[in-house]
């Protein structure tokens, strides 16, 4: 299975991969449209919240727009989401999100491009 | 002797909230509680000691659609 | 394949979309002439009736007039979600309601389901259907939302019992695959519906996991009854426009936080509080038994020995768990439990493996514990064979435990009951004569399918019953059987069930635990002004087109310690949700006083539509003498030292009385608290003496409309006023 694994040790809350997502997914860069969400705990303490993968999200939807892919990620059918944020209030870790932009929620899939821009390696995308 | 809801029950040394209920055999879930004038949250009924003369609520929400 | 189904009429109708919960037109279907109509839907009537219930009373009453009786062809079947219906972000938010003239109670019913129909029926481009007039043959109402056609078939159906009919239109109006069937919807009732007055409407969701129709129920009244009557057997809509946003929200933002601030709630919290999403309502089962709140024997009693074999945790382990089981999406709350891989022991389906959508706590009791059955086995298959025949299982169960007290006390014979012993806890023959309800060839089936209040006058006619007696024990009012609480402890209650617009239901208050155990309702103001806010607080549910539940079956982790007790009720914070959403989606800007308003305008717009068709004073709203207290001495001497006790309180001594004499004495007590009981609520509720509606009352509302004001004009009587 195919998921970011976060250090957050290592972070410096740059939020370039915040900035990295949100361009690739959304064409905007806006912190609150990132799939992986850096929050400042204290100083130079910082919490990196991103989907593990876990799939308890699968067993919640209605509609059956969440499944695994053949590398275990988690993706949405956004075509059969109809918005009810389920998955999000019952995401074990609190990381699928939503924003009014849309009515369909977001979460991370793993695609490594904010473990490729993050400037000090806090963000890594790992296979086990 | 406390008031329970309006009506007399027999007061013991250590007596706690969840004796209440039980005695009072109250055995829906969504209660809200209060001693005289303070509110007592429900994680806290094993442990929270009724003084006797107390005044109790023991108030079960309304359930059913 | 719907060329095998022989068009009758078709219409084109211009789509309309959804702006801000509503689609601004409604849809008029006459399936004896064949005709269709889109109708406007004025701002007046938005701001005066809201929608759901209240625009189906409102579409009711241009339909009707004072002499409508319920199988009339102008009678209508007319149902409505209202704006909010659809949204999927915040959980409940799926249910139709739909009202028309009872053949129970011979005035306006309202009754509510799940399923998709509602929120389909709206992307398909209707804030309401109307369904008037009489088919000659039976015939399938299609409302298709892609092609923007109404179309009336010929049914090739031989059988329209609901599971049959409703997966064969699924298949039928799909392109068969599982994912496709979830964009249709099935109103249907079935073969019990066409003998019996309890006739319900099943309305389907397709079920993606389990790969079936689940059929979820607008149960009461008998709104199956008419719709085959009309000889609908089944009405589709189907409509591929579903999305998250299919409201059209003015704020979807505020949809969004409230329904994820709800779902975690649910997620931290339902399994300490009411445990939904695992075994639903019948978490009640053994705590209304604790209480004595749990009808058995015909509402004798209130708790039973037995009760472990009904208790949740058997049924927790009947329901297939993990399944996201709710009846519109983003229901989190997931009541909508289901039995898989359940072997049918008798009747036409003996043998086949089937779901059983349920039991709810009102089914598990009505046919169970009410009937002296405390087999969950047989429970289920009460269940289906109540859905599949398309009877309501409340009235069914309170009917059968009536039937089965008739029995006990010699009233009724195998002489007349065609050789079945109907005595409590006779479940192979309660089930035979389930059966037989749906063959109507029996003529002692034909009688018990018509209610209890019809039941005690054939008794009385045709078997020599006391008709006196069955008075005290018939658990019903204005018609209608008593849903599944005993109500005899707590005057509240009484009013609760027995105070309604429709009979005793449970959709309008359950104030039994404020009122009796919690005590909060001292005087008979304080239960009058409960018995103002919760009806007025739960109408409003059905205008806009929520399901109750989510309101208090899950509450906040600090709602009871933030707020005092008498408010904590009431769960402020999400009354406050309701509000929000509510602006969220219609851009209006109510507060939850103006809430309330909007529920009081269609209540006593219902209240003098039942006027209008002959009902709707003090004297129809009877109470038995079952519900006010004990009748007979072995309810007395099931609680001998409690009823003692309720007696003194009366100012009566029991010392020395024999029992009967107690229960004549308990009972005379009761009743004069009973009329001023009435008097306080109707006083509350801006009514007079005999339960009409005021002309002042109807002025503070906005609801003075010319043909309601006559109504009432034609009614009120100078001697009813208040005095003050």
């Amino acid at each position: 299975m195919k998921w970011l694994k976060v250090h957050p040790d290592k972070c410096v809350g740059c939020g370039t991969c915040m900035e990295t997502c949100s361009k690739t997914w959304f064409k905007e860069n806006n912190p609150a449209l990132s799939r992986i969400q850096v929050t400042e705990k204290g100083e130079d303490n910082y919490d990196l919240n991103a989907c593990n993968q876990c799939g308890t999200c699968i067993d919640m939807c209605p509609v059956g727009a969440l499944a695994r892919d053949g590398n275990g990620i988690v993706r949405m059918d956004e075509k059969k989401c109809v918005g009810c944020l389920m998955c999000v209030g019952f995401c074990p870790t609190k990381s699928f999100y939503h924003a009014p932009k849309r009515p369909e929620p977001f979460k991370c899939i793993a695609c490594g491009l904010c473990a490729k821009a993050c400037p000090v390696e806090a963000l890594e995308i790992v296979t086990e | 002797m406390i008031t329970v809801n309006g009506e007399g029950l027999d007061w013991h040394e250590g007596m706690t909230v969840r004796d209440i209920i039980v005695a009072r055999k109250f055995t829906f879930p969504m209660l809200a509680v209060w001693i005289d004038d303070s509110p007592v949250p429900r994680d806290a009924f094993d442990e929270t000691v009724v003084p006797d003369g107390a005044t109790v609520q023991v108030i079960h929400m309304i359930s059913g659609g | 394949m719907t060329k095998e189904m022989k068009l009758i009429a078709e219409w084109t109708y211009e789509p309309s979309d959804v702006v801000k919960g509503y689609t601004n037109q409604t849809l008029y279907v006459n399936v004896g002439k064949q005709e269709f109509a889109a109708k406007a839907v004025s701002e007046e009537m938005k701001l005066k009736f809201t929608g759901g219930r209240g625009f189906d009373l409102k579409l009711l009453w241009d339909a009707v007039n004072e002499k409508t009786k319920w199988n009339d062809p102008e009678n209508e079947i007319v149902i409505s979600g209202g704006p909010l219906c659809g949204i999927t972000q915040y959980p409940g938010a799926g249910k139709f309601y739909a009202a028309f003239i009872s053949p129970l109670t011979e005035q306006t019913y309202d009754s509510n389901a799940g399923g998709h129909f509602g929120p389909l029926l709206k992307v398909a481009g209707f804030d309401a259907i109307e369904l008037q007039g009489k088919a000659e043959k039976d015939v399938v109402v299609v409302i298709d939302g892609d092609a923007c056609k109404v179309q009336i078939f010929e049914s090739i159906f031989d059988d329209v019992n609901a599971y049959t009919i409703t997966e064969e239109l699924h298949e039928l109006f799909s392109d068969g695959s599982n994912d496709d069937k979830r964009y249709v919807s099935v109103l249907s009732a079935g073969k019990a519906a066409e003998f019996s007055y309890w006739g319900c409407i099943n309305s389907s969701f397709w079920d993606i996991r389990r790969k079936v129709a689940r059929l979820k129920q607008a149960g009461r009244g008998g709104g199956g009854t008419i719709l085959r009557d009309k000889k609908i057997a089944a009405v589709v809509v189907k409509s591929h426009k579903l999305s998250g946003d299919m409201n059209k929200a003015v704020d979807i933002k505020v949809l969004q936080d409230r329904g994820n601030k709800l779902h975690r709630e649910i997620h931290d919290l339902d399994a300490q509080q009411c445990r939904m999403r695992t075994v639903g309502t019948p978490h009640l089962n053994e705590i209304m038994n604790e209480y004595h709140l749990l009808p058995t024997h015909n509402y004798k009693f209130g708790a039973h020995k037995d009760i472990d074999k009904i208790h949740s945790n058997v049924y927790e382990k009947l329901f297939t768990q993990g399944i996201p089981d709710g009846c519109w999406y983003g229901c989190s709350l997931a009541c909508a439990k289901a039995v898989d891989n359940f072997t049918i022991q008798t009747g036409p389906c003996k043998g086949k493996v089937v779901t059983v959508d349920g039991p709810e706590y009102e089914t598990a009791v009505a046919l169970g514990s009410n009937v002296g059955v405390f087999d969950p086995y047989w429970t289920l298959e009460g269940n289906f064979y109540a859905d599949h025949y398309g009877l309501d299982t409340i009235s069914l169960g309170t009917g059968l435990a009536f039937v089965c007290e008739c029995y006990e006390r010699g009233y009724i014979t195998k002489e007349h009951t065609a050789g079945l012993d109907l005595n409590f806890g006779q479940a192979a023959n309660l089930m035979e004569l389930i059966h037989r309800m749906a063959l109507g060839k029996d003529e002692f089936a034909l009688a018990v399918g018509k209610g209890v209040r019809q039941m005690k006058k054939i008794f009385s006619e045709r078997y020599g019953a006391p008709y006196e007696e069955m008075e005290k024990f018939g658990m019903e009012g204005q018609g209608i059987e008593v849903s599944e609480y005993v109500p005899k402890e707590s005057i509240a209650q009484w009013g609760g069930f027995f105070l309604t617009l429709k009979g005793p239901q449970h959709d309008e208050a359950w104030l039994i635990f404020m009122d009796r155990v919690n005590k909060q309702l001292p005087t008979f103001e304080d239960k009058a002004e409960a018995l103002h806010y919760f009806p007025n607080f739960r109408t409003w549910f059905s205008l806009v087109g929520l399901c109750k539940l989510p309101w208090n079956d899950i509450e906040p982790a600090d709602n009871a310690t933030k707020y005092r007790p008498q408010d904590a009720a009431k769960v402020p914070e999400h009354v406050q949700n309701y509000v929000d959403i509510f602006n969220a989606v219609t851009g209006r800007n109510i507060d939850k006083e103006e809430l309330i308003l909007m529920a009081e305008r269609v209540y006593n717009f219902q209240r003098v539509f039942n006027l209008r068709m002959g009902k709707g004073t003090r004297k129809d709203h009877n109470i038995p003498l079952r519900a006010l207290g004990p009748v007979y001495a072995d309810e007395w001497e099931a609680r001998p030292e409690y009823y003692d006790n309720e007696l003194k309180s009366t100012g009566v001594d029991p010392a020395g009385l024999s029992v009967e004499e107690k229960i004549a004495k308990l009972q005379e007590a009761r009743l004069a608290q009973w009329d001023k009981l009435v008097d306080a609520v109707y006083k509350r509720r801006g009514w007079d003496r005999n339960g009409i509606p005021t002309v002042k009352k109807l002025k503070e509302l906005g609801m003075d409309l010319p043909e309601v004001v006559a109504v009432v004009e034609k009614h009120a009587r100078p001697e009813d006023q208040w005095e003050d």
